[in-house]
C-alpha cells in the first residue's frame, strides 16, 4: 500500500495542475489583470510541456542499468592481466630448440581456492626430448601442472624454467608458440577442417603442411575420405565427427605449429578402445622427436615414459621408469595392479 | 500537428461561413482530434508487443497441437502385476528421425533372459546406445519387434514400462533438493505416499546396495544435505552411487547399464562397479560397455557391429572362438583372468575414493545456470559485488564516456540542435494555439486572414518537429550503432587477455559473461544515445515551457510553473517507475518457475526414465499458481488504483 499513494497521485497530477491553472488564471482574468491570450498561453505552455515530458521518461530503459553497464565496462579496464605481453618481455622468447624443463620448489593454489595448496612445492628436472609422465589420484594437482606450464597461472611461489630461463618473464605468446597442448576433449570450432588444424598457426599453411600434420595424426585416411576432404565443415563443436576424429584433429592442430614441447592432458582417456590405440600411436610417434610432458589416469598410456612422477596431496610420491617403479612396490604398483597392468612387464 | 493546422483552418472557415455557431465547438473538435490522435499515436509503441506475441502465440499453439508419437502420460496399455523380465530382441531395424538414410540397427537379434546379466560391446557409433533408446521407449523402431515377457512392449503402458526398467546412464543428473528428496524421485506408485519414515527406511537400504549409505552419512546433514546448491559437493563416483541407488528403491525387475562407469577415474570406477555388480544380482541385466574388464563377468556377451550382432557367448567362449572379442581383448590388454580383481574388493577403496574425490567434479547445478542466464539477478546484486563496478555516479560516467569519441561530436550536435527544435516546439505550440483561439473573436478578413496564418505557422512547425525528430533518431542510430560496436570490441578484447583466474571467478562462467558481453553496451549504448537525447528534449521542453509561460505572465505563470509542472513532471516519472518496478518483481517470480523448467528439460533423459513426468508437472503447476496469486494480487490493487485515478479525473473535469 506504501507505493500505491504516490502511484495514485502520480495518475492525477496532469488534472491537479489543470485544476490549478483554471481557478487562478479565471481570477486573473475576471479582475482583468490578463489577456484571455496570456492565460491560453500560460495554461498550454505548462500543461503541454508538462505533459512531453513526462511521456518522455517511458522512453528511457532503466538508468540503474545503464549506470551499472557503464561502470563494468569502466571497470574491467581497470583489471589487468599479469600475464600479458609487456615493453620488457615483447621479444624475450624461448631460446634453443631442445626444450628442458625444470621446476623448482614451485607451490600453487587457485586463487578461487586460497585455502587449498594444490602444489606443495615440486622440484623436477626434464631432459630435452624425453617423455615424462604424471600419474595420481584426480585432484592430486597433475593437471595443474599442465596449466603452470602453459601459463595459464604463475606459480604462487617457486619458478620454472624453461633452458635455464625463467618462463614468467617471457612473453607469454612467445613463450606459448614453443608449445602444443592436447586435451581430453578438445573443442573444434565452426569452420572447416583445414581451418580447425591452421588455428594456431601465425600464417595461412600449404595443403602438404595440413596433409603431412594429418599424417602424424593418423588422421589423414579418416580425412580424405570425408566429402569435402580437408573442406568439410566440422559443424558446431564438431559433432558430427566422433570423438576420436575430433582428437586426431585436434592432434594435427598441435603437431602443424612443430611444437618443442608437447603436453598431453589426459589426450586419450575419454576414448573408446579402438579410438584410444589410433590416436595414441599418433602421439607416440610424435612424442619422438621432441620433449613431451602427459599427464594421464590410464597408466598403459604412459607405460613406456622415460620418467613417471606419481603425485600425491600435491607432492611427487614416487618418480622412476616404469619397471622401477613396480620393483617399488608402493603406490604405483597398487595403481597399476588396479588396472590390471600387471601381466605386461 | 499539421492535423491541428488543417482543423483550425477549416474550422474557421466554418465559423465565418455560419456552419458552425460556437467557438466552442471548433475548439472541442480540434481538442479531441488532437488528443485523440495522440492515444491512437501511443498504441504504435505497443504494436512490436503485440506482434512479438503474436509470432509467440503461433509457436506455442504449434506445441501444444503437436501429438507425443509416445505420451508417457497416456493410461492406454499393459500393466501386468509381475513381470519375469525376459527380454527378447528380434530384427529390430532403426534409424534416427533426423538421419533416416543412416540406419543405426539392422537386423537385430538378442534374447537378454531374466535374472541373467547380458553385455553389449562393440566399437562407438555401432548402435548399443540406440538399443536402449528403444528399450526405453524414447523412440519406435522401424520394423522389428522387442518382446518383454512375451509381448511387444509397445502393447504396455509406457510409464509402467519405465518403472520396471530403470537406466543408470554414464551422467548421472541429480536435481535441486537434498539426497534424500534426489534418491526418493526413484519410488513409484504407492511407495510415493508411504509414511516419511518409511521412504528414509527404503532410501537408506537402497544406498547400502549401492555403496552410498557410508559417504551419505559423512556429509555434513547426512540425508538432508542440499545437492546443487553447493555445486561440486559431490564426486562424479559419488553420483553415480546415488544414481544407483534412485534407480534400485523401486525393485525394478530390469537393469540396463549404458557406460555407467566409463566416466570416471579407475578408483571411483571400482566402486561403482561393485555397486552395480551387488544391486544386479538376480535382475534382468543388460551392461553396454566399452571396457571389457567391467562385463568380462557376465553370463552372455553380445559383440555388436554394423548394427547387428556378429558373437555371442561367455567371454572364455568368445576368447576361444578368436574372433572380433578376442581381438578387441587384445587391444584392451586384458588377459585371461585379471589377478587384480581381488584389489577392487577393498572396502578401503570406497572410503579412499570418497575422501579423495570431493570436491572435483562440479555437479551442474540450476543455480550456476541460473547465474549464467539471467544477467538482471547480477544486476540487482551489483552493489554487493566485490569487483564489477567502480561506483562511479551516472553523470561521471557520461562524461568520461563522451570524452572518448570526440568524432561522433558532429552526431551529438544533431541531437542538440533536433532536441532544441523538439523541446522549443512545446511552448511555440502554446502560443500558435492561443493565437488561433484569439482569431476566432475577430471578425472580417482581419480574422481569416489570422486564423490562415497560425494555421501555416502550425504546419511550418509540425515540419520543424517532423526535421528534428528525424535528426534525432538518425544521429541516435549511429551513435548507438558505433558505441556498440567499439565497446563490444573492447570488453572482447579486454576479456580474453584476462588472466585464467578471472574466469575461475563463479560470477564469470562462460554463460554470464556472454550475455553480459550482449547486454552491457546495449544498456551504454541506449544511455549515450537515446537516453542522452531524451534528457536533453525533456530539459529544453521544460525551460522554453516555463520561460515562455513566465514571459507571458510572471504571476500565473510562476504559480504554474512551481506547482502545476513540477507535479506533472514528478508524476509521469513515478508512473514510470512504478510500472517498472511491476514489471521487475513478476519477472523475479517467473525465473523460479523458469528454473524448474530448465532442469526438467535439461536432463529429459533423466526425467523419462524415472517416470517423473507427472510429478514435475504438478510441482510446476504449483509453481505457476503461487506467482499467479501473488500477480492477481497486485493486480487487483493496481484495478483499484484506476478507479480511483478516473474519479479525480472525472472530479477534475467537472470542476
Amino acid at each position: 500500500m506504501l507505493t500505491l499513494g504516490p502511484y495514485a497521485l502520480s495518475q492525477s497530477a496532469e488534472f491537479l495542475a489543470n485544476a490549478l491553472g483554471f481557478w487562478y488564471g479565471s481570477r486573473l482574468l475576471v479582475q482583468g489583470e490578463y489577456t484571455s491570450t496570456q492565460f491560453f498561453v500560460i495554461l498550454i505552455a505548462v500543461i503541454f510541456g508538462g505533459q512531453g515530458a513526462a511521456q518522455f521518461f517511458s522512453y528511457t530503459t532503466s538508468l540503474s542499468k545503464a549506470k551499472w553497464s557503464a561502470n563494468y565496462i569502466l571497470w574491467l579496464r581497470t583489471v589487468k592481466a599479469t600475464i600479458c605481453e609487456t615493453e620488457e618481455n615483447r621479444d624475450r622468447g624461448p631460446s634453443r630448440d631442445d626444450v628442458s624443463i625444470s621446476l623448482e620448489n614451485v607451490e600453487f593454489r587457485y586463487k578461487q581456492r586460497e585455502a587449498t595448496r594444490v602444489l606443495r612445492g615440486i622440484s623436477l628436472d626434464i631432459k630435452p626430448g624425453t617423455y615424462a609422465a604424471f600419474v595420481g589420484p584426480s585432484g592430486c594437482g597433475k593437471s595443474t601442472i599442465v596449466s603452470l606450464l602453459e601459463r595459464f597461472y604463475d606459480p604462487t611461489s617457486g619458478c620454472i624454467t624453461l633452458n635455464e630461463d625463467d618462463i614468467s618473464l617471457m612473453s607469454p605468446a612467445l613463450y606459448r608458440r614453443c608449445m602444443s597442448l592436447v586435451q581430453q576433449t578438445p573443442p573444434l570450432y565452426l569452420g572447416s577442417v583445414r581451418e580447425n588444424i591452421a588455428l594456431g598457426l601465425v600464417y595461412s599453411p600449404s595443403d602438404e603442411e595440413v596433409y603431412e600434420a594429418c599424417h602424424q595424426a593418423n588422421a589423414l585416411e579418416f580425412v580424405s575420405s570425408l566429402p569435402e576432404g580437408l573442406n568439410t565443415p566440422c559443424g558446431s563443436k564438431g559433432l558430427q565427427f566422433s570423438g576420436g576424429q575430433r582428437q586426431r584433429i585436434a592432434v594435427a592442430r598441435a603437431l602443424i605449429r612443430k611444437p618443442r614441447l608437447l603436453l598431453l592432458d589426459e589426450a586419450t582417456s575419454a576414448l573408446d578402445t579402438q579410438s584410444e590405440r589410433i590416436v595414441q600411436r599418433a602421439l607416440d610417434e610424435a612424442a619422438s622427436s621432441r620433449t613431451t610432458i602427459a599427464v594421464a589416469h590410464r597408466l598403459s598410456t604412459i607405460r613406456h615414459a622415460h620418467v613417471i612422477y606419481v603425485i600425491g596431496d600435491g607432492r611427487i610420491a614416487e618418480m622412476g621408469t616404469h619397471e622401477e617403479l613396480q620393483r617399488l612396490k608402493g603406490r604405483y604398483y597398487a595403481m597399476c595392479l588396479a588396472q590390471s597392468l600387471d601381466q605386461i612387464q | 500537428m499539421s492535423g491541428t493546422a488543417l482543423a483550425f483552418w477549416q474550422g474557421y472557415r466554418m465559423f465565418q461561413s455560419g456552419e458552425v455557431e460556437a467557438i466552442g465547438t471548433v475548439i472541442t473538435v480540434v481538442l479531441s482530434v488532437t488528443l485523440g490522435a495522440t492515444s491512437v499515436m501511443f498504441t504504435m509503441f505497443s504494436m512490436t508487443a503485440i506482434t512479438n506475441a503474436s509470432s509467440a502465440a503461433a509457436e506455442l499453439f504449434s506445441i501444444i497441437d503437436k501429438p507425443s508419437l509416445l505420451d508417457p502420460l497416456s493410461f492406454e496399455g499393459k500393466r501386468p502385476t509381475a513381470c519375469a523380465g525376459d527380454i527378447e530382441i528380434r530384427n529390430l531395424r532403426f534409424a534416427y528421425p533426423s538421419r533416416p538414410t543412416a540406419p543405426v540397427l539392422q537386423g537385430l537379434n538378442l534374447a537378454i533372459p531374466s535374472g541373467k546379466t547380458t553385455a553389449l560391446v562393440g566399437p562407438s557409433g555401432c548402435g548399443k546406445s540406440t538399443l536402449v533408446g528403444l528399450l526405453e521407449r524414447w523412440y519406435q523402431p522401424t520394423s522389428g519387434e522387442i518382446l518383454l515377457d512375451g509381448y511387444d512392449i509397445a502393447d504396455f503402458n509406457t510409464n509402467w514400462l519405465r518403472s520396471n526398467i530403470r537406466l543408470v546412464q554414464q551422467e548421472p543428473t541429480l536435481f535441486t533438493g537434498t539426497v534424500f528428496q534426489n534418491v526418493a524421485k526413484g519410488f513409484i506408485g504407492e511407495q510415493v505416499n508411504l509414511p516419511e519414515k518409511e521412504q528414509l527406511q527404503l532410501v537408506k537400504e537402497a544406498c547400502m546396495a549401492a555403496y552410498a549409505h557410508e559417504f551419505i552419512e559423512k556429509l555434513p546433514d547426512g540425508y538432508d544435505t542440499q545437492l546443487g546448491e553447493s555445486a561440486g559437493s559431490l564426486s562424479g563416483g559419488q553420483r553415480q552411487r546415488l544414481s544407483i541407488a534412485r534407480s534400485i528403491i523401486s525393485d525394478p525387475k530390469i537393469l540396463l547399464f549404458d557406460e555407467a562407469t566409463s566416466a570416471l577415474d579407475p578408483r571411483a570406477e571400482r566402486v561403482v562397479q561393485d555397486a552395480l555388480d551387488r544391486v544386479s544380482a538376480d535382475k534382468t541385466t543388460l551392461v553396454i560397455a566399452h571396457k571389457l574388464a567391467t562385463v568380462m563377468a557376465a553370463d552372455n556377451i553380445a559383440v555388436m557391429g554394423n548394427g547387428r550382432v556378429v558373437e555371442q557367448g561367455t567371454h572364455s567362449e568368445l576368447l576361444e572362438r578368436d574372433g572380433l572379442y578376442a581381438a578387441m581383448v587384445r587391444a584392451q590388454d586384458l588377459g585371461a583372468d585379471a589377478r587384480g580383481q581381488d584389489f577392487h574388493r577393498d572396502s578401503d577403496e570406497v572410503v579412499h575414493e570418497d575422501n579423495l574425490d570431493a570436491n572435483f567434479e562440479p555437479t551442474v547445478s540450476l543455480r550456476t545456470l541460473e547465474s549464467g542466464l539471467m544477467p538482471k539477478a547480477s544486476d540487482r546484486k551489483a552493489g554487493q559485488l566485490p569487483a564489477g563496478t567502480l561506483g562511479y555516479s551516472l553523470t561521471k560516467c557520461i562524461a568520461i564516456m563522451l570524452k572518448e569519441h570526440p568524432d561522433l561530436y558532429v552526431w551529438y550536435f544533431f541531437i542538440a540542435l533536433a532536441c532544441l527544435i523538439a523541446g522549443g516546439s512545446y511552448p511555440a505550440q502554446a502560443i500558435l494555439f492561443s493565437r488561433l483561439i484569439n482569431a476566432f473573436t475577430l471578425q472580417g478578413s482581419e480574422g481569416q486572414e489570422q486564423a490562415n496564418f497560425y494555421a501555416l505557422l502550425f504546419f511550418v512547425l509540425a515540419l520543424a518537429n517532423l526535421l528534428g525528430f528525424f535528426c534525432t533518431g538518425l544521429a541516435t542510430n549511429t551513435i548507438g550503432q558505433t558505441l556498440t560496436h567499439r565497446y563490444r570490441r573492447e570488453m572482447i578484447e579486454r576479456i580474453v587477455y584476462f588472466d585464467q583466474d578471472f574466469f575461475d571467478r563463479p560470477e564469470n562462467s562462460s554463460g554470464a559473461l556472454t550475455a553480459r558481453l550482449s547486454a552491457v553496451p546495449s544498456a551504454v549504448q541506449e544511455l549515450m544515445s537515446a537516453n542522452l537525447g531524451l534528457v536533453g528534449n525533456v530539459t529544453v521542453n521544460i525551460i522554453a515551457s516555463s520561460v515562455t509561460a513566465i514571459a507571458f505572465g510572471w504571476k500565473l505563470g510562476l504559480t504554474m510553473v512551481f506547482a502545476g509542472l513540477s507535479i506533472i513532471v514528478a508524476g509521469g516519472y513515478f508512473r514510470i517507475r512504478l510500472d517498472q518496478k511491476l514489471e521487475a518483481s513478476i519477472e523475479e517470480q517467473f525465473a523460479s518457475s523458469a528454473s524448474l523448467a530448465t532442469e526438467a528439460v535439461a536432463s529429459i533423459r533423466t526425467v523419462s526414465s524415472l517416470t517423473l513426468e507427472t510429478s514435475i508437472l504438478r510441482e510446476y503447476n504449483k509453481t505457476l499458481d503461487v506467482i499467479m496469486a501473488k500477480v492477481i494480487r497486485n493486480l487487483v490493487s493496481d484495478e483499484a488504483m484506476k478507479l480511483y485515478c478516473a474519479h479525480t479525473r472525472m472530479m477534475a473535469n467537472v470542476q
